[in-house]
C-alpha cells in the first residue's frame, strides 16, 4: 500500500529516518569516547604535542590512592541513591496509586518540580542551604533551640558526602516517581481487588503484588540511579569544587581536574575510561542481581 | 489517522533537531571561511596609511571579567578600554567572551588542548611554559619595543611573572599583593591592640583575646581552592624558607617540599586552624563569601589579596563604616624564619596575551587592543574603582577610600617576595591547593603535605 512507507519504513527510508539520531549518538557519544580511550595512551598536556605511552597511564591509573577514594564516593552516592530515590520513590508511588492520597496531582507536580531544575541551580541552592553563617539549615536548627546539633556541613571530611548525598537524591526522586506510577497503573485492577477479597491489606499488596509486578521497572530504575552515580558532577562542582582536599571528590571530579587544572590530558582521559569501565560492570552486576525481573514471578 | 499524525510529527521533530545542529555549523564555517580572508588579507597587505592603522579587523577576545559587573574594577576598566578603542580604532572590532576567575582556566584550557585559543586572552604565568612549548603563545617583546612609552611603563617586577627562556609572554595588567589581612582597627584595639601583631607571640595572644570576646580572628575563603595557597603559604613559605627555596623548586635542587625551613612555615600556618583562630566553613565559602561576616563585624579580619579592595568597597555599598576603621597588614614574622619581614608575594600574575597564530593585520589589532588594556589610562580607571594596574600612576588613592592609602603606604614598606603558584607546574599547585585544605582542616599535619606535594613534583621532574 502507498501510506506503509511513512507508517512501516524500510531500507533507505528507515535509514534516512534513523540518521539524524544515529549521527548525534555518533557525534557526542561514541566518538567523544573512541577519542577518550585514544588520548589515554598519551602523554599529553594540551595543543599539538603528544607522547605516546601505552598503558602507562592504566598502571598508574591501579595504584592512584584519590582516584579509589573518588570511587568509593561513587558507590556510596550510588548506594545511598538506589535506597533513597528508588526506595522511597517507590514508596510515594504506592501511596499516589492508592486510593488513601488527596490531591494526587498537586503531589505528583510538587514531587516533580526538583527534576527540571538544572544541577547546577540544585547546588547553588544547597550550598546557600548548608552556609555555615547565614544557611536556611543552621537557621532553623537555632530557631528550635538544636544549636548542638549544628555540624559543618560541607567542611567535616566525615560528613561531607552525606551532605552532598541530600541533594541529589532530594532532585531525581521526582523522575522515579513518575516511572513507577506508569508501572504501577499498567497492574490489572482485578489482582488488587482479589487482593482484597483475600484480606491483604495495603502493605501486603504492595509487597506480593505491586512489587513483583513492577520488578523490570525496579530494575532499570536502580541501573539509571547506579549509572547516574558514577557519572555525577555538576552537583559535586558546585558545592564543594571536590573538597574540603578530596573528601567529597568523585570519578568525573577527579577527570576533570586532571585534565583541566593539572594539564595532563593523557591522564584525565585514562581515568575517564576507568570511571567507564567500571559502571559498565556495575550495570552488568545490576542485570545480573535482578535477573529476569518479572518473568521470575510468573 | 493518529498513527498517520504521530509519525509525522516524529518526523518534523527529527527534522528540526537536524536543523538546529545545521545552523550552529554553518555559522562556524562561515566564522572559519572569514578569519581564513581576514588573516589573507592581513597577510597580503599590511598596509598602515598615513602611520594610523585602518586595516577592518574583527578579534575574538576571552576574559575572566564579565562587561556588567557592577562590583568588579577590571569590568569597568575594560569597558573604559573598549569604548577608548571604539573610538580611536572603528576599523577594530572584539568578540568579547567574559567568564568569571574560577571557571576562566577550565575554559582556557579545553581551547588550549583543541588549539583554539582566541587571539587575545588573560594568560596566568604558570600556563606560559606549557603553552609556549606548544607554539600557542606569542611573545611581546616586539610590543614593548615598538610602543616605548607605553612598554617602559612596566618595571622589570611586574614583568616577572610574564618571563620565560628570556622572553616576555603577557603585558601585565595589575600590581598585586597576594598575603594580606585586612581588619577592623576597633575591633583590635578593644583587646588592647592599636596595631596588628608584628611577632607569632603578639599574633597568637592577639587572636587568642579575640576569639575570647566571640569573634573569629581571621577569615578566609577557600573554596575555589587557591587562597590558602595564594594568601597563606605565599607569605608563610617565604617567612619559612626565605627566597632560595623558591629558586631551588624552579632548578629542581634542594629539598623540594620536604624542606624544614619551608616545612616549618607550614606548620604556622596549620598551628592558626589548630588553635581555632579561623572560621570553620574556610573551606565552602569563597573570597567573596568571606566580606559580609567581616562587614558584620563577626570577624575581626580577613586574609585575601590587593585585589579584595575593589569588591569590599563594593559590597560594602553606602555604609562605608567599616571600610574607613579597616587597616592592612602582613602576617608577622616567627622564631626562625629565613624571610623578610614585612615582605608579601607580589608581582602581575597574569597578563594579556596574544595568540602565537596572529600575523599581518590581526597581530598589530592584538597589539593595540593589548595596550588598551594595559596602559596608564586603563590604570587610572583601575585606580577609580580601587584596585591597581601594571603601570605606576599618579593617583590619589584617599580619595577613593582611606584602605587604599593604607594598603599603599604598606605596599612602599613589604618587600616583594615570588608568587609559587604563578610559577610552580600546574599539578603541583593542585596537589599543594587540595594538601592545604586537609591541612586546615587538621586531617593531615605538615609532613604529610610537605610528602604528597613532593611525589607530585617529582613527577614533572621526571
Amino acid at each position: 500500500m502507498e501510506q506503509n512507507w511513512i507508517l512501516r519504513p524500510k531500507g533507505k527510508i528507515l535509514f534516512l529516518c534513523m540518521l539524524p539520531s544515529v549521527a548525534l549518538f555518533l557525534i557526542f557519544t561514541a566518538i567523544p569516547v573512541g577519542m577518550a580511550v585514544y588520548y589515554s595512551f598519551f602523554n599529553w598536556s594540551g595543543g599539538k604535542n603528544k607522547k605516546f605511552i601505552g598503558l602507562a597511564n592504566f598502571a598508574h591509573l591501579l595504584k592512584d590512592e584519590v582516584f579509589h577514594e573518588s570511587l568509593m564516593n561513587n558507590f556510596l552516592l550510588a548506594v545511598c541513591c538506589v535506597i533513597f530515590q528508588v526506595g522511597i520513590a517507590f514508596i510515594i508511588s504506592s501511596l499516589i496509586c492508592s486510593k488513601m492520597l488527596k490531591l494526587k496531582a498537586f503531589h505528583q507536580f510538587a514531587i516533580f518540580m526538583p527534576v527540571v531544575l538544572a544541577p547546577v541551580v540544585v547546588g547553588f541552592l544547597w550550598k546557600i542551604v548548608y552556609n555555615q553563617d547565614y544557611g536556611l539549615l543552621n537557621f532553623l536548627l537555632r530557631s528550635m533551640n538544636l544549636e548542638s546539633w549544628i555540624k559543618p556541613w560541607l567542611d567535616d571530611v566525615g560528613i561531607v558526602m552525606k551532605s552532598i548525598t541530600i541533594p541529589i537524591v532530594w532532585q531525581w526522586i521526582g523522575l522515579y516517581v513518575v516511572i513507577f506510577v506508569s508501572a504501577m497503573k499498567n497492574i490489572p485492577e482485578e489482582i488488587f481487588e482479589s487482593a482484597a477479597l483475600d484480606g491483604a491489606n495495603g502493605i501486603k499488596k504492595a509487597i506480593y503484588i505491586t512489587w513483583p509486578m513492577t520488578l523490570d521497572t525496579v530494575k532499570i530504575s536502580v541501573i539509571l540511579a547506579v549509572s547516574g552515580c558514577m557519572k555525577i558532577f555538576e552537583h559535586i562542582y558546585i558545592i564543594t569544587g571536590g573538597g574540603p582536599g578530596t573528601a567529597s571528590t568523585v570519578g568525573a571530579m577527579y577527570a576533570y581536574k586532571t585534565s583541566f587544572i593539572k594539564q595532563k590530558f593523557g591522564y584525565g582521559s585514562a581515568i575517564s575510561v576507568g570511571i567507564m569501565v567500571v559502571s559498565l560492570v556495575l550495570v552488568a552486576m545490576c542485570n545480573i542481581i535482578f535477573g529476569k525481573g518479572k518473568e521470575r514471578y510468573e | 489517522m493518529k498513527k498517520k499524525i504521530s509519525a509525522i510529527m516524529s518526523l518534523l521533530l527529527v527534522c528540526s533537531m537536524l536543523g538546529a545542529c545545521g545552523s550552529d555549523n554553518t555559522e562556524e564555517n562561515k566564522g572559519n571561511d572569514t578569519e581564513q580572508a581576514e588573516s589573507k588579507e592581513g597577510e597580503a597587505a599590511d598596509q598602515e596609511e598615513d602611520g594610523e592603522f585602518t586595516e577592518e579587523v574583527t578579534l575574538d577576545v576571552a576574559m575572566m571579567w564579565s562587561l556588567d559587573s557592577t562590583t568588579d574594577a577590571k569590568s569597568y576598566a575594560l569597558n573604559n578600554a573598549l569604548k577608548r578603542l571604539e573610538k580611536d580604532y572603528p576599523n577594530i572590532t572584539i568578540n568579547y567572551d567574559g567568564s568569571v576567575h574560577d571557571d576562566y582556566q577550565t575554559i582556557m584550557m579545553t581551547y588550549a588542548a583543541a588549539d583554539t585559543l582566541p587571539d587575545v586572552f588573560n594568560v596566568k604565568g604558570s600556563w606560559i611554559p606549557g603553552m609556549v612549548e606548544n607554539g600557542q603563545l606569542g611573545a611581546i617583546d616586539e610590543f614593548l619595543e615598538q610602543d616605548k612609552e607605553w612598554g617602559d611603563g612596566f618595571s622589570e617586577d611586574m614583568l616577572f611573572d610574564m618571563k620565560y627562556d628570556g622572553h616576555y609572554y603577557g603585558a601585565p595588567f595589575q600590581d598585586l599583593c597576594c598575603s594580606l589581612i585586612v581588619y577592623n582597627k576597633e575591633i583590635y584595639d578593644s583587646v588592647g591592640y592599636d596595631h596588628f601583631p608584628e611577632d607569632w607571640d603578639e599574633l597568637l595572644d592577639c587572636f587568642t583575646k579575640l576569639k575570647d570576646a566571640g569573634y573569629v580572628p581571621l577569615g578566609m575563603g577557600n573554596s575555589g581552592q587557591w587562597v590558602a595557597n595564594s594568601c597563606m603559604f605565599g607569605a608563610f613559605g617565604d617567612r619559612g624558607a626565605g627566597n632560595s627555596w623558591y629558586d631551588d623548586i624552579m632548578n629542581g635542587t634542594g629539598d623540594g617540599f620536604l624542606d624544614e625551613n619551608m616545612l616549618h612555615g607550614v606548620e604556622k600556618m596549620a598551628e592558626l586552624a589548630e588553635k581555632g583562630f579561623m572560621n570553620s566553613n574556610m573551606n565552602s565559602i569563597d573570597q567573596f563569601e568571606v566580606m559580609p561576616p567581616y562587614i558584620n563585624e563577626e570577624y575581626a579580619s580577613y586574609v585575601d589579596g590587593s585585589w579584595t579592595f575593589g569588591t569590599l568597597i563594593a559590597t560594602a555599598g553606602d555604609d562605608q563604616s567599616i571600610v574607613e576603621k579597616s587597616g592592612v597588614a602582613v602576617f608577622p614574622t616567627f622564631d626562625g624564619a629565613k624571610g623578610e619581614y614585612p615582605a608579601t608575594p607580589g608581582g602581575s600574575a597574569w597578563g594579556q596575551a596574544y595568540n602565537a597564530n596572529l600575523t599581518g593585520a590581526k597581530k598589530e589589532a592584538a597589539r593595540i587592543f593589548i595596550k588598551y588594556i594595559s596602559d596608564a589610562q586603563w590604570c587610572l580607571d583601575l585606580a577609580e574603582k580601587g584596585d591597581f594596574g601594571g603601570q605606576s600612576v599618579d593617583y590619589d588613592y584617599g580619595q577613593t577610600s582611606p584602605i587604599l592609602d593604607a594598603y599603599v603606604s604598606l605596599k612602599e614598606s613589604a618587600a616583594k617576595t615570588p608568587q609559587y603558584d604563578c610559577h610552580f607546574n600546574t599539578s603541583v599547585i593542585d596537589a599543594m591547593n587540595t594538601g592545604f585544605q586537609e591541612l586546615l582542616l587538621g586531617e593531615i599535619d605538615a609532613k604529610e603535605w610537605g610528602k604528597r606535594v613532593q611525589d607530585e613534583y617529582e613527577m614533572t621532574l621526571e
